[in-house]
């Protein structure tokens, strides 16, 4: 097998030197948006690490489970550059254990993290686990603020060790299209029409996961806060714990209304033709939250391969990289030169959104936690 | 337990013989006892552990007192007992009546039967429990659905699988084939003279089920029903779908929450699992004590008959009664299995164009797949080798030496049952890195192929155990008189009558490799990930119907090597006279 692959590498780079665009291998071949004159500092940085990374061979990263963004995350840059992505698609939940067990016995074999932000923020960033990412930055494709939401790259953390690179604006309302007509709800308060009583669902908000960040944000919404958490526990709602069942509750017109589960799963329900639609966060008066889901970067340290780990940095971050993330993920990049037609005009995040997703947001889920134990029940 | 007859004790004159012996099975124990403690000690250990992964570790007694201050523990714990003692009680007698039928009668097409039993038991959880909310769903189940059409005066749905019997229902459907596999051979190796002398006394046929057969099965039910109640305990992922949405919750989803939360809050999920410990330690000595007092010896010495037991006039309606319970427990599943990876979205036959097969080709040309199905065949054909061999010897050496530690090893090779599946791959990840030697071995199949080994060991030596009650001394004895070495008795005598029951645990050893997640997720690397965590892989993207093409391929996998082990084993074995 390591054999075949072994030939396969040899066989894409070859094919890339026949490439008729005529560059050199060891050129890079994004071309980033503003002027890059070939003999800049930063091109000879790139070709020193570009080589050094392909004489590693290989990159490591732990990933987000899926097909399409595991495919998005290893061969375009394979064979883009002819080195080996090892991927693992791993739960968030898995990595912290994953991980210190391996640092305890002095195993370093992760390079890249591109996972969600609470696993790295409560346990990798703790432990020490990362390092800063800025440094690995080379191309001015990616350092350079104006292509990037906001005039630049953003960290979760002062040290910068951790890249948010797709936050989006969340769905938090999903209903069946054929029950609710999709402008009856334009406030979350009317949710609390007794109308709905005993017929709406919810992602398990007393876990991590979409759900707790939909509180999350009910919770720090100055128009909304416990008092409406409280209100709606009222409503005799159903916890639940699958987020395929959940869009198929809704989709089989079993419940007309679900809150708080996974974007992504909806959306490929959606593609499905299944009756599921969105509420539209900008009809609601008061948005929805801003989250990155699992479009978090970071680089390990003591990266195995330090050179190949640049590069796919570099890579990932870049137009070419963000755009396949972006499109098999459903996630909005934040390059503004990356399309967002594979989703929703609504997905590119509104000024002034509360985001979910931060360290003062992360550490704050243990008083939302207690409450929604109070409500609802301990999970 | 049955008094062990055969020593390994050597000849006068060769008293190395001995030690060498005493050697050998003192390893075993060594080997079985670190293979087992260690995970457990770990579990132990992390119930007190408070910090975070990564972090400088902190000890305590907060992990306990937050599970013991939990109010919502103990109903959780309630259901998890009520439900598992309603399924191993419907399982169990049904499980018997199929395992005698399929064992011991002239039913026709037993071997066929016997086959969908054993497919029934392999069927993967989430998928089934998905095609029978298909079926049985009390708004949208098609059942439901065409009774309220064709008998209009029925008010409301036959059946709701969201509820405390359907959860029992997707339970018994899979668990029954355990039973069959499991009682199966024990049955087989039963002299059918016995049964002849108490139906030549009087007695009816389901009176010598239940007065002689069943009391001389007495251990292999036995082991049945204690690996059954300890799987019903830790099973989570039926509960998951059927039981949250009507508020029914269960121990084992308990601890799943718990590790599953960010940051996952270790110590109180293991503290939790030292429940099963304790569970499990009080069902092994109930069942050491009660086959303590009694011999269960059913091949002898004497002549071994094998006839079957004529169902005469009751033949054919028994059959139809058993095909519609294979039928059910089998082909249903496996047609919605099968009918879910050509449609669009799983269920939806409403939607534009259903039908597709998109997902097979989808699945076929991910390059993942080839490498994760050698990786199956060689995890599960290495786990099934490895464990035929090594659960064989320790059921050896319990049942039939008098070596001082078999009690213990006896004990010792329950344990991994002891430790929830959910935290058997964190047990084992943290006894990986602090075990130098095998430190080399993480994220490689060989790894991946011990811990399966360890964590199918209670069922391989339970089951080889029982079967080896079943024998009596007598023909060991006669080997040795007429001179046979004791490799040559084993090789001559014990493995011929030991193979069908060695080859069903190689078969299961394969199927639970072929199937598991848990045990194996977190010692994995991306070069040795099995089908079963690729279709998990799928299902989490939101691709549940490419993840049930995998489950599919998969299925069809071990269905090729059941068969091949059943043509295997149908040559070898004890035949009657």
């Amino acid at each position: 097998m390591r054999r075949t692959i072994g030939w396969l590498s040899v066989a894409v780079v070859l094919s890339a030197c026949a490439a008729p665009s005529g560059q050199s291998p060891a050129a890079p071949a994004i071309q980033p948006p503003s002027q890059v004159q070939p003999q800049t500092p930063q091109l000879t940085e790139w070709d020193r690490v570009l080589a050094a990374a392909k004489q590693e061979g290989k990159v490591t990263v732990i990933g987000l489970e899926g097909d399409a963004t595991r495919e998005s995350l290893t061969v375009p840059f394979e064979q883009k550059y002819g080195i080996t992505v090892e991927y693992l698609s791993e739960s968030g939940p898995g990595v912290p254990p994953r991980i210190s067990n391996e640092r305890a016995a002095n195993q370093y074999l992760w390079d890249i993290y591109v996972l969600g932000t609470t696993t790295a923020l409560a346990a990798l960033i703790p432990s020490g686990a990362l390092d800063p990412i800025d440094s690995a930055m080379i191309l001015p494709e990616v350092t350079e603020g104006r292509n990037w939401r906001g005039g630049g790259i953003e960290y979760l953390d002062p040290q910068k060790r951790l890249i948010v690179m797709t936050p989006f604006q969340r769905g938090t309302i999903f209903i069946n299209p054929t029950l609710v007509r999709p402008d009856e709800i334009k406030s979350y308060r009317d949710l609390l029409d007794p109308k709905w009583k005993g017929r709406m669902i919810m992602n398990d908000p007393r876990r991590a996961g979409p759900g707790l960040a939909t509180f999350t944000f009910f919770y720090f919404h100055p128009d909304l806060g416990p008092e409406f958490i409280r209100a709606l526990a009222t409503q005799d709602i159903t916890i639940m714990s699958n987020f395929i069942q959940e869009a198929d509750f809704i989709g089989q017109g079993r419940n007309p209304i679900l809150i708080g589960t996974a974007d992504a799963i909806v959306e490929q329900r959606m593609s499905q033709g299944i009756p599921i639609a969105i509420v539209d966060p900008r009809q609601l008066k008061e948005g929805s939250d801003v989250s990155p889901a699992n479009g978090a970067l970071g680089l390990f340290n003591r990266a195995p391969h330090p050179n190949a780990a640049k590069v796919y940095i570099n890579w990932l971050l870049g137009k070419d990289g963000q755009t396949g993330f972006a499109k098999a993920s459903g996630y909005v990049s934040s390059r503004v030169d990356v399309p967002t037609d594979h989703a929703a005009p609504w997905r590119v995040p509104l000024p002034n959104s509360i985001k979910t997703y931060t360290i003062e947001a992360v550490q704050a889920r243990e008083k939302v936690v207690e409450l929604l134990q109070e409500v609802f029940g301990p999970s | 337990m049955a008094q062990p007859a055969i020593a390994l004790e050597a000849p006068r004159g060769r008293s190395w013989a001995v030690e060498w012996s005493t050697l050998l099975m003192t390893l075993l124990l060594g080997i079985v006892a670190f293979a087992v403690l260690a995970p457990l000690a770990m579990m132990l250990l992390s119930s007190f552990q408070l910090s975070a992964p990564g972090r400088e570790p902190v000890y305590g007694l907060d992990g306990w007192t937050r599970v013991l201050n939990d109010p919502s523990i103990r109903s959780a714990f309630g259901n998890s007992i009520s439900l598992s003692v309603v399924r191993q009680a419907i399982t169990l007698v049904v499980g018997i009546g199929l395992a005698w039928l399929i064992s011991r009668t002239d039913l026709p097409w037993k071997n066929t039967l016997e086959f969908a039993f054993w497919v029934a038991f392999f069927l993967p959880p989430l998928p089934v429990a998905m095609g029978w909310i298909l079926l049985l769903d009390g708004k949208f189940g098609l059942i439901n659905q065409w009774v309220a059409t064709l008998l209009p005066f029925i008010e409301g749905p036959i059946f709701n699988i969201y509820s405390f019997w359907g959860i029992v229902w997707v339970h018994v459907t899979t668990g029954l084939g355990v039973k069959v596999l499991l009682l199966a051979p024990a049955f087989r190796n039963l002299d059918a003279a016995l049964e002849e002398s108490s139906r030549s006394c009087g007695a009816s046929t389901v009176g010598t089920l239940f007065r002689i057969v069943v009391p001389l099965m007495a251990p292999a039910i036995l082991v049945s029903t204690v690996l059954g109640l300890i799987r019903s305990l830790e099973a989570f992922e039926i509960e998951l779908l059927l039981g949250v949405p009507i508020g029914l919750f269960v121990y084992s989803t308990k601890i799943r929450d718990l590790i599953t939360f960010e940051p996952p809050q270790y110590a109180p999920a293991a503290a939790l699992g030292v429940a099963f410990l304790a569970l499990l330690l009080v069902m092994v000595a109930l069942q050491r004590w009660y086959l303590g007092k009694r011999m269960f010896r059913t091949i002898s010495g004497k002549g071994f008959s094998t006839r079957a037991t004529q169902l005469g006039r009751w033949r054919w309606p028994v059959l139809s009664v058993v095909l519609v319970i294979a039928i059910t427990a089998t082909l249903v599943p496996i047609a919605v299995l099968v009918m879910g990876t050509f449609m669009r979205a799983f269920g939806y036959f409403n939607i534009p164009n259903p039908w597709t097969l998109q997902h097979w080709q989808r699945v076929l040309a991910d390059p993942q797949i080839i490498r994760s199905f050698t990786n199956t065949m060689v995890v599960s054909t290495g786990a099934a080798v490895i464990g035929i061999v090594f659960y064989g010897l320790i059921a050896y050496v319990i049942v039939k030496t008098r070596f001082a530690g078999r009690a213990l090893l006896d004990l010792l090779s329950w344990i991994p049952w002891a430790i929830p599946g959910i935290l058997m791959g964190l047990a084992l990840l943290w006894t990986v890195f602090r075990t130098p030697f095998l430190v080399p071995l993480y994220g490689s199949v060989y790894l991946l192929i011990i811990a399966l080994v360890i964590k199918t060991m209670p069922l391989g030596v339970q089951l080889t155990k029982s079967v080896l009650l079943q024998l009596g001394d007598e023909l060991e004895e006669a080997s040795r008189i007429a001179g046979g070495s004791w490799l040559q008795t084993f090789r001559g005598v014990v493995l011929p009558i030991l193979a069908p029951t060695l080859i069903t645990v190689g078969v299961v050893g394969f199927m639970s490799a072929a199937r598991d997640i848990s045990t194996i997720v977190l010692l994995g690397s991306s070069q040795s990930r099995t089908l079963a965590l690729l279709a998990l892989d799928f299902a989490y993207g939101g691709q549940f119907e490419r993840g049930t093409v995998v489950a599919v391929l998969t299925v069809g996998l071990v269905v090729i090597a059941a068969l091949l082990a059943r043509i295997f084993g149908g040559r070898i074995g004890i035949t009657g006279g």
